[in-house]
């Protein structure tokens, strides 16, 4: 599965579940900030994503690629922030982003934010390419 | 045409009693239905013979819904047979009455973990078909001395009002993806189940029924029929008493002058 075929299926589940626009979504859309989804809407749009793809996703294996192999604890400080080691792993997700600056504040709320579409669609994407070589 | 033509429905704890007339109401409206007991019966072969007989579908799977491995290799069976479940009747129920201080830590926990821990299995097991159809239809069985004390019941009293609470919570969860969850709750229905407390207390309990009868299980199936069927889609969260309005108040005849 191609990943503009992935981007049109992600971005009609959106369109379906936030009913925004279907304009404003691009690849460099922010789940949280750009769209407004919550929890809910996000569970809604995997379900959606696997109705569409065959392709299951699941909100931890979101969370456990934002995290690498790094445990909760390695990840997260004793104020919810995220830790150097965990900031060092992010940063190499989001090179576009300049971490340092929110480093200070960056808890799982704005480190969800900074998931952007293109994250899912490589997600799925990855999974559809091991599914296809199992 | 029926109202459950092409649906699948598994109904637990449904070889007797309440869950059999679940069965035969909900096949008798076209629904393929899966008979479930936590043993082999002959009384589970004649049900669905007799649903067969009608010329409507059943199959029976054993299974103990309070283990969720047994639970889900019959939702998979059902999903490699019918492909689909559209309705899931939460059924499966067992009492063992005792004064508190008489009670076993094993009655408490039998009683919780196949009244309550069937209802979370079940549902568990079932909703991922559910939610990936965007559509689907949760009963569960509660009972009014959820609401209201009844003498040695506070294992089964309390496993009915945690399912009250399930109910309405997993209904938020699921509204989203088309599913509806609601409960039934029945007064004193005429079972084996409660045979023994109506040969005991019955005198006293009938006059606090409005409709001055026992309900029947037919009474409790057509209710669930309806909760079943696109009758009720507006409903969801909701939980119904099928009482004959026992608890709704002090009692018929006590006013009579």
């Amino acid at each position: 599965m191609e990943k503009e075929e992935i981007f049109e299926v992600v971005k009609e589940g959106l369109v379906e579940v936030l009913g925004v626009d279907e304009d404003n979504v691009t690849m460099d859309s922010s789940f949280y900030d750009d769209l407004g989804a919550e929890s809910l809407d996000m569970l809604d749009l995997f379900f959606r994503i696997e109705k569409e793809t065959n392709i299951r996703i699941s909100r931890s294996e979101v969370q456990k690629v934002l995290q690498g192999d790094l445990s909760e604890e390695e990840f997260f400080d004793e104020n919810g922030i995220v830790t150097p080691a965990g900031l060092e792993h992010v940063q190499k997700l989001l090179p576009d982003s300049n971490l340092t600056e929110i480093a200070e504040e960056l808890d799982q709320l704005k480190l969800f934010s900074l998931f952007t579409v293109r994250h899912l669609v490589d997600i799925v994407g990855d999974k559809a390419s091991k599914s296809r070589n199992e | 045409m029926k109202k459950l033509e092409n649906k699948v429905a598994i109904v637990t704890g449904s070889t007797k009693g309440i869950g059999k007339a679940i069965a035969l109401t909900l096949s008798s409206e076209g629904a393929k239905v899966i008979i479930n007991g936590r043993s082999n019966s002959t009384e589970a072969g004649d049900l669905v013979n007799e649903i067969q007989k009608k010329g409507n579908t059943a199959m029976f799977i054993r299974a103990d819904v309070s283990k969720m491995t047994e639970v889900k290799e019959m939702v998979n069976q059902v999903l490699e047979e019918y492909g689909k479940i559209d309705i899931l009747v939460n059924n499966a129920g067992i009492s063992r009455d005792a004064f508190l201080v008489e009670m076993s830590q094993e009655d408490w926990w039998e009683v919780i973990n196949v009244n309550l821990g069937g209802v979370f299995n079940c549902t568990k097991a079932v909703i991922r078909p559910m939610m990936l159809q965007r559509s689907g239809k949760i009963i569960n069985i509660s009972s009014i001395t959820a609401e209201f004390g009844l003498r040695g019941q506070c294992n089964y009293a309390s496993s009915k009002a945690a399912i009250n609470g399930f109910t309405r919570s997993v209904a938020v969860d699921l509204a989203t993806f088309g599913i509806q969850v609601n409960a039934v709750a029945p007064g004193m229905i005429a079972t084996k189940m409660t045979e023994k407390l109506r040969k005991i207390a019955g005198n006293r309990i009938l006059p606090l029924v409005f409709l001055e009868r026992f309900g029947e299980p037919e009474d409790v199936a057509k209710v669930v029929l309806f909760l079943a069927s696109d009758d009720s889609n507006y409903l969801t969260s909701e939980i119904i008493h099928v009482t004959g309005g026992l608890g709704a108040g002090i009692g018929a005849r006590y006013w009579r002058g």
